[in-house]
């Protein structure tokens, strides 16, 4: 117990200097409590919403495409389902998404740029080969002609977005780790003795993944993008999901005379990804152990 | 009135964890032609002076409380950034930065960056005569072959050209007044010695007032006129030179000077037992291959032909020029890079490329402690990790038993063990030392690599570093490999010593022969360039002229004949070859007799 204590003991300070860098942006403060209220209400959507039938099938016709009032915020869709309650459970199912292939690609990205960087030879040449033939690729066409190939759903459309995406990844943590392995740490392990497989998951990933992360935090808002640009053109989330991408696409037929179908989903999307892309700088400056006390 | 004037001068510095003063400078007055040498370590503030006093702090997180900075009675605090631009900086006083291999902008000739300096000064120089003022410039400081400088980049020069060129920039607006910010510091200590020189001569011919900052006092007891002592961000003590040396009033001070009094130390005598470490005709080449000008199966040789042995209980310490193959030699012997040629042995046995099993038992027995305890030791783990490495290698134990052998190891060095949950950062540079001495000796060595151990730490924790080395090598009977530039270390340190030149062995002996009657004129010359408190003024330094060949094509016969004093024609043609001089003494000169006589 005691020595939890004093393992944690370093961690809390250091959130406390974290939190204390990221109050001197307030853009990037406003930013990240956006993001917490959004994460929230993603997690406790169903119990937030208003009407959580009205995520599935169920049809109101009798009040399709209302306008915005007090008992429906944001209006109704064409078949009379509550537009707030659907851009609210949007994010559940966006930031879940978004997560998920960031997750993934990081995990297919953050292996293969350690063993590259820190191998060197031609393990490090295949490697990097491999990823220049997935960049070579524009990421949206790429995760379309896969969607194409596997099926369209959102399941497969996570896939597809990871596997355009892992290279950026491996190529950043690669850059990394060739700096890092010349570090004298390194150094010091390869002298004690230390096997090479060690040495890349504890002494190098470590030390490389802070621009990761970065990168990763900033790339959610663009992964949120594509995934609903996949769902705009019909290639993502399924009817009935409640997609932002699939409502904007559903309700440009209505626009611009309906236009609150279109506008409130739009500009979740755009506050999440504006959000991140703002939190991404602030975390950059959060792991930079130069802004740091030394 | 004084030329230069500082009164009351309070800097601040914000950060999380509140406001910390930096400087508090009550009153620090400057003559004019006067040379006033400004000493301290890291962090006591001399930088975020030079920089104050010429508006380049950054503000925030600094911050300029009060005070006043007068040059000439001007009070710079009170002008704008841009009255500073045209008439302060560059033609009133000028800066040399200390590291001379980031301050040249890699993307622009030379010729183009003097060129740019001198129009932004004076409206309506022409082209030609910018450059035939940058020749004389570069003249001036005694760069050889002026014009074809001009079209080189910056990282064509070496070390010494590229400080050389930074003191032109300086000159060129005809500045009165020179702030150097330790303008040798990375630099070889014989490049070091004709830096000063070449500064001090400009000052005497200019007529320049210097304020020279150093982190050692051997530097500016050559140098200056009036020395302060900076500490905290205080002046603590001030006075002529050599009155300071010789009655110091504060402990710092005191502290300082035992640290570059390299007399007053000798190593501890010890029983040399039986063979520990033998090299023998190790060779380390790099292979180059330059496919722009196709020239392929270039050859860098770092290491060429080193033997030597080492018994139990000795410290044999490495010393030479950057460059010279140090690091390379003992990256080898520690079996990091794979030798071309010769063979290592560790107590009889064959130590390189002996399978995976051999190599591990050498592993265990041979360990080193770095030079930058920042970096040597992983910021992302706990200290109790850190330190058990090598015991999860060598043995296994369960999490208990190694904590407390990681809090043995650990009280042996001095460090309590409320520090096995801290990370690395949150220890000084001193104690991080001392965690990575706890380190190396975690897995039960018997010999210890010292690559430079006390040079990035302050000079308080340098003096009981060396403490503890000595106390451990007592208790464990270690046997040491120092490389180390500060020859006071190797002094205190070593019984052995064995002088690199551009990857061979030029001397080597027992530490007091060879420190009390150098043979090889490269030893020699080394010795003589370091400055020590006994020097007063230039002429007593002596300067070795020339640069490092390159080792990738070195000259023929001696590698040292085009620097050397006593070269005779024969030292261009034939390459000299390790003689026994007797006592286990090896000189490789041709000259070697006859210099050991006379």
């Amino acid at each position: 117990m005691n020595n939890l204590i004093q393992t944690l003991k370093p961690r809390i300070e250091s959130f406390r200097e974290s939190m204390y860098l990221l109050a001197r942006n307030k853009l990037s403060l406003l930013a990240l409590i956006v993001l917490v209220l959004l994460v929230l209400s993603a997690i406790f959507a169903k119990v937030l919403i208003p009407y959580p039938q009205d995520i599935a099938d169920a049809s109101h016709i009798e009040i399709k495409l209302q306008p915005p009032s007090a008992e429906h915020w944001m209006g109704t869709d064409e078949l009379g389902r509550d537009i707030f309650s659907r851009v609210v459970y949007g994010a559940r199912v966006s930031l879940s998404s978004a997560l998920g292939a960031v997750g993934l690609s990081l995990l297919i990205g953050i292996p293969l740029g350690a063993i590259a960087g820190s191998f060197g030879g031609w393990v490090d040449n295949v490697i990097m080969r491999l990823t220049d033939i997935f960049l070579s690729f524009p990421p949206l066409l790429l995760a379309i002609a896969m969607v194409a190939i596997m099926g369209s759903g959102l399941n497969n459309a996570i896939l597809a977005i990871s596997l355009s995406w892992w290279p950026w990844y491996t190529r950043l943590l690669r850059g990394q780790a060739i700096s890092v392995k010349e570090r004298k740490f390194v150094q010091a392990a390869e002298t004690i003795g230390t096997s090479r497989l060690k040495i890349i998951f504890k002494h190098i990933i470590p030390n490389c993944i802070s621009p990761v992360i970065v990168q990763a935090s900033m790339d959610i808002g663009g992964v949120i993008l594509t995934l609903a640009s996949l769902s705009f053109l019909g290639l993502g989330a399924q009817l009935p999901t409640p997609e932002w991408g699939l409502m904007i696409s559903m309700g440009r037929t209505y626009f611009p005379d309906k236009w609150w179908y279109c506008i409130f989903p739009g500009v979740a999307i755009f506050i999440t990804v504006l959000c991140f892309n703002l939190l991404g700088d602030a975390i950059r400056e959060i792991l930079d152990p130069k802004t740091r006390k030394k | 009135m004084a030329y230069f004037e500082i009164n009351n001068l309070h800097i601040t510095h914000k950060s999380y964890e509140g406001e910390k003063d930096v400087l508090q400078i009550d009153h620090l007055e400057i003559q004019r032609g006067e040379t006033y040498g400004l000493v301290g370590e890291s962090g006591q503030g001399k930088t975020v002076l030079a920089l104050a006093v010429q508006q380049l702090l950054a503000c925030p997180p600094g911050k300029i409380v009060s005070g006043e900075v007068l040059l000439d009675g001007q009070d710079l605090l009170k002008l704008n950034q841009k009255q500073m631009q045209r008439s302060i900086r560059g033609s009133k006083m000028a800066m040399i930065f200390q590291d001379p291999m980031s301050c040249l902008n890699p993307v622009f000739t030379v010729g183009s960056i003097m060129t740019d300096v001198l129009h932004t000064r004076r409206q309506g120089l022409g082209r030609k005569e910018a450059t035939r003022e940058a020749v004389s410039l570069l003249q001036e400081v005694k760069l050889a072959d002026a014009e074809s400088i001009l079209s080189k980049y910056p990282h064509q020069l070496s070390g010494g050209q590229r400080q050389r060129v930074i003191i032109a920039l300086a000159l060129a607006c005809g500045a009165e007044f020179l702030i150097a910010d330790e303008p040798t510091r990375n630099l070889d200590v014989t490049i070091q010695a004709s830096i000063l020189k070449l500064l001090k001569e400009l000052q005497l011919k200019r007529g320049m007032t210097v304020l020279f900052i150093a982190n050692n006092l051997s530097l500016v007891s050559a140098f200056c006129d009036r020395v302060g002592i900076l500490y905290g961000g205080r002046i603590i003590e001030e006075n002529d030179t050599a009155a300071l040396i010789q009655n110091p009033q504060q402990e710092y001070t005191r502290v300082l000077l035992e640290a570059v009094n390299t007399e007053s130390r000798i190593a501890d005598p010890v029983e040399s037992g039986e063979e520990l470490l033998r090299v023998d005709h190790l060779k380390k080449y790099f292979d180059i291959n330059d496919d722009i000008k196709h020239q392929k199966h270039l050859c860098l040789k770092a290491v060429d032909d080193v033997s030597f042995t080492l018994n139990k209980g000795e410290v044999l310490g490495i010393v030479g020029e950057s460059g010279c193959g140090k690091s390379t030699l003992v990256n080898t012997i520690l079996n990091l890079f794979e030798p071309t040629e010769g063979e290592v042995w560790f107590e009889g046995q064959q130590a390189l490329g002996g399978g995976k099993k051999g190599g591990n038992a050498f592993k265990k027995n041979v360990q080193i402690v770095f030079q930058d305890p920042y970096w040597s030791l992983n910021p992302r783990w706990l200290i109790k990790d850190i330190v058990a490495e090598p015991i999860e290698v060598y043995e296994h134990l369960g999490e208990a038993e190694k904590l407390t052998r990681v809090k043995e190891l650990l009280a042996m060095v001095g460090i309590g063990e409320d520090a096995c949950y801290k990370y690395p950062h949150e220890f000084s540079g001193g104690q991080r030392q001392r965690i990575a001495i706890a380190r190396s000796l975690a897995s039960q060595p018997k010999l210890v690599v010292l690559d430079e151990p006390t040079s990035s730490i302050d000079v308080f924790s340098q003096e009981q570093i060396l403490a503890l080395i000595k106390d451990l090598k007592k208790r464990f009977g270690l046997t040491n490999i120092l490389i180390s530039h500060d020859l006071g270390v190797v002094h205190e340190l070593a019984n052995k010593i064995a002088v690199m030149y551009l990857g061979k062995i030029v001397e080597f002996g027992s530490a007091e022969d060879v420190f009390r009657h150098p043979i090889h004129p490269y030893t020699r010359a080394l010795f003589d360039s370091i400055p020590t408190l006994t020097t007063r003024g230039m002429d007593a330094l002596k300067t070795l002229e020339g640069q490092i060949p390159s080792p990738i094509n070195p000259p023929p016969g001696c590698a040292f004949h085009e620097r050397c004093a006593y070269a005779c024609d024969k030292c261009s043609q034939c390459a000299p070859q390790p003689e026994d001089m007797g006592g286990g003494r090896m000189v490789s000169c041709l000259r070697a007799r006859e210099l050991a006589e006379g």
